[in-house]
């Protein structure tokens, strides 16, 4: 691989190159650094770059390499984390401007310690949209994170900067949140996969809140085996987080290749699709993947997902202002201007509307878990739409315009609320933006996930492609 | 939703919980409570049972190391 472009590399086979000795880590590392130095300014995607200190760890995988230690499955594969996650001498800004003057954080998020046990490299912090409460990827005080594919559009957030640069070839694998879709909806418009694990199976210790009930972490890669890398690396339980399941570890790598065998797939009709848009062509082209794949494909009623949304809609509102009353009442106007409308109204929401989401949440789980007695597997669009353009304010939606902040994530937000694990593949069509497509499964239920984006992936149903964006320097020089 | 439209709803609830409402951002506060309102309209139209009391979160006690009978 030496002399070769890394660019495109997965991260299964840069972390092959590293462990066989083709190529070190350290010039692995040396030439993504390079690369973001490049092509960052066109996408505005990372907020910190970490250049020394992954160099040195880096050189500690050649290190371990020399003395004849095992690396770990991801030698030398460098990620990048949103800059919620705690990295050791940053301030966790959470993408806002009041957390900048914390102090900088003392150790690194739990996962990061995880992925570095396996060998992956950090490269940096990424941006979000501020305190993760965005579908959109602008934040006021960073600037709008830009979309690989066209640079005009949004990137989808609040994991924009993890969507964008892993997109952009400048992260193989990057770590995320998801509360409402903050993983799904940046893969969905930058075109990449991700993996929104089951509720509690990731400990988020060492990352900065959004709404405790419903935060999830997991990882965006270029390809499903990359996403199960990095997942397996990252399970276990930790007693830092309270909601963290005590469960043992399900490795997904060592099934990802097994046949899918006789699937049941869902397709849910009704409220999604009234509100699929786009999004309901992207899906059809995946579930037709899986009939020739050999799954049989049948209609479920999934219609109490609306109030599934709606419930998460509530609970998201008021705990997440619940957690930033403080803030609210001494620092409001440093907050970004589109969000701090929302957080303000969140906290002066009344308790029973908030106490019903939760009573609505524990029954939209059961209707959902009744659908799963007739189906392994749910596929529904990502998102209604492909990246808008920066700054769109509405979204139209079954003929009537929605605002498009609280709006985007409608299709992703039932499966968050009631934590089902979901894989996002992108669907790319000729001369079109990508789009995603969610795979939900049972509660723990990764792996068999992971293992039908796989199949699809080896069959060219979905896909991540390289993006045409323009390296900035060169762009002025040709100018 | 008319009977926010007079805002007296949000100068109240603001002044409850002590937050400071600034004339300019009272028109967005009033669409996103505007919005939640629709939201919990929605979850009033789902039949729930009495006995469904499912409440999260759940308060666990943590295990102790020095647990004795």
């Amino acid at each position: 691989m030496t002399g070769t472009d890394l660019t495109w590399a997965t991260a299964a086979g840069i972390a092959a190159e590293v462990r066989a000795g083709r190529i070190t880590a350290f010039e692995v590392t040396g030439r993504i650094l390079d690369r973001i130095a490049r092509m960052d300014p066109a996408i505005n995607a990372f907020t910190d770059i970490t250049a020394s200190a992954a160099l040195t760890e880096a050189e500690a995988v050649d290190a371990a390499i020399a003395a004849g230690r095992d690396p770990g499955p991801l030698a030398g594969v460098p990620f990048a984390v949103k800059n919620l996650f705690d990295v050791a001498g940053l301030p966790t800004r959470a993408g806002s401007k009041i957390n900048r003057d914390r102090p900088p954080a003392t150790e690194d998020a739990v996962l990061i310690r995880r992925m570095r046990a396996a060998g992956a490299v950090l490269v940096g912090a990424l941006n979000m949209g501020e305190y993760a409460y965005d579908f959109t990827g602008e934040n006021a005080h960073d600037g709008a994170c830009l979309n690989p594919h066209d640079t005009s559009r949004m990137s989808g957030g609040s994991s924009s900067g993890c969507g964008a640069a892993t997109a952009a070839g400048l992260a193989p694998i990057s770590l995320g949140s998801d509360t409402n879709g903050s993983l799904r909806v940046p893969a969905s418009m930058c075109g990449v996969f991700s993996l929104k694990p089951t509720y509690g199976r990731l400990p988020r210790t060492g990352t900065f809140s959004f709404v405790d009930s419903l935060d999830h972490l997991g990882p965006f890669a270029r390809a499903p085996r990359d996403l199960a890398l990095a997942y397996d690396a990252m399970q276990g339980h930790d007693a830092g987080d309270h909601a963290c399941a005590r469960r043992p570890p399900e490795p997904a790598v060592p099934g990802l290749d097994r046949d899918t065998g006789p699937l049941r797939v869902g397709l849910p009709g009704g409220w999604f699709a009234r509100f699929g848009g786009d999004g309901t062509e992207a899906a059809d082209h995946v579930a037709r993947g899986l009939r020739r794949m050999g799954a049989t494909l049948s209609r479920v009623d999934l219609d109490a997902a609306e109030a599934g949304r709606a419930a998460a809609y509530l609970v998201t509102n008021s705990e997440s202002a619940a957690f930033h009353l403080d803030r609210l009442r001494s620092w409001a106007e440093d907050f970004d201007p589109d969000t701090r409308d929302r957080f303000l109204a969140g906290a002066l929401l009344p308790a029973a509307w908030v106490a019903r989401a939760q009573r609505v949440r524990a029954w939209w789980l059961d209707r959902a878990l009744e659908a799963f007695d007739a189906v392994d597997l749910l596929i529904v669009p990502a998102t209604p739409v492909s990246a808008p353009p920066v700054g769109q304010k509405e979204l139209t939606l079954d003929g009537t315009p929605h605002p498009l902040r609280p709006t985007i994530g409608l299709l992703s937000q039932p499966f968050s609320c009631i934590g089902l694990p979901v894989v996002t593949v992108p669907v790319f069509e000729a001369g079109a933006m990508p789009i995603g497509v969610q795979i939900v499964a049972r509660p723990w239920a990764e792996a068999l996930a992971l293992r039908v984006a796989e199949a699809l992936a080896r069959d060219g149903v979905v896909g991540a492609r390289p993006p045409q964006i323009v390296e900035p320097q060169r762009a002025a020089r040709a100018v | 939703m008319s009977r926010l439209d007079n805002g007296a709803y949000i100068d109240a609830a603001a002044d409850l919980v002590g937050l400071p409402l600034r004339p300019e951002w009272r028109p967005g506060v009033a669409r996103f409570v505007a919005l939640a309102a629709g939201m919990a309209e929605v979850l009033d139209r789902v039949d729930l049972d009495d006995a469904e009391l499912v409440q999260a979160p759940v308060y666990t006690l943590p295990d102790m190391a020095d647990d004795r009978d």
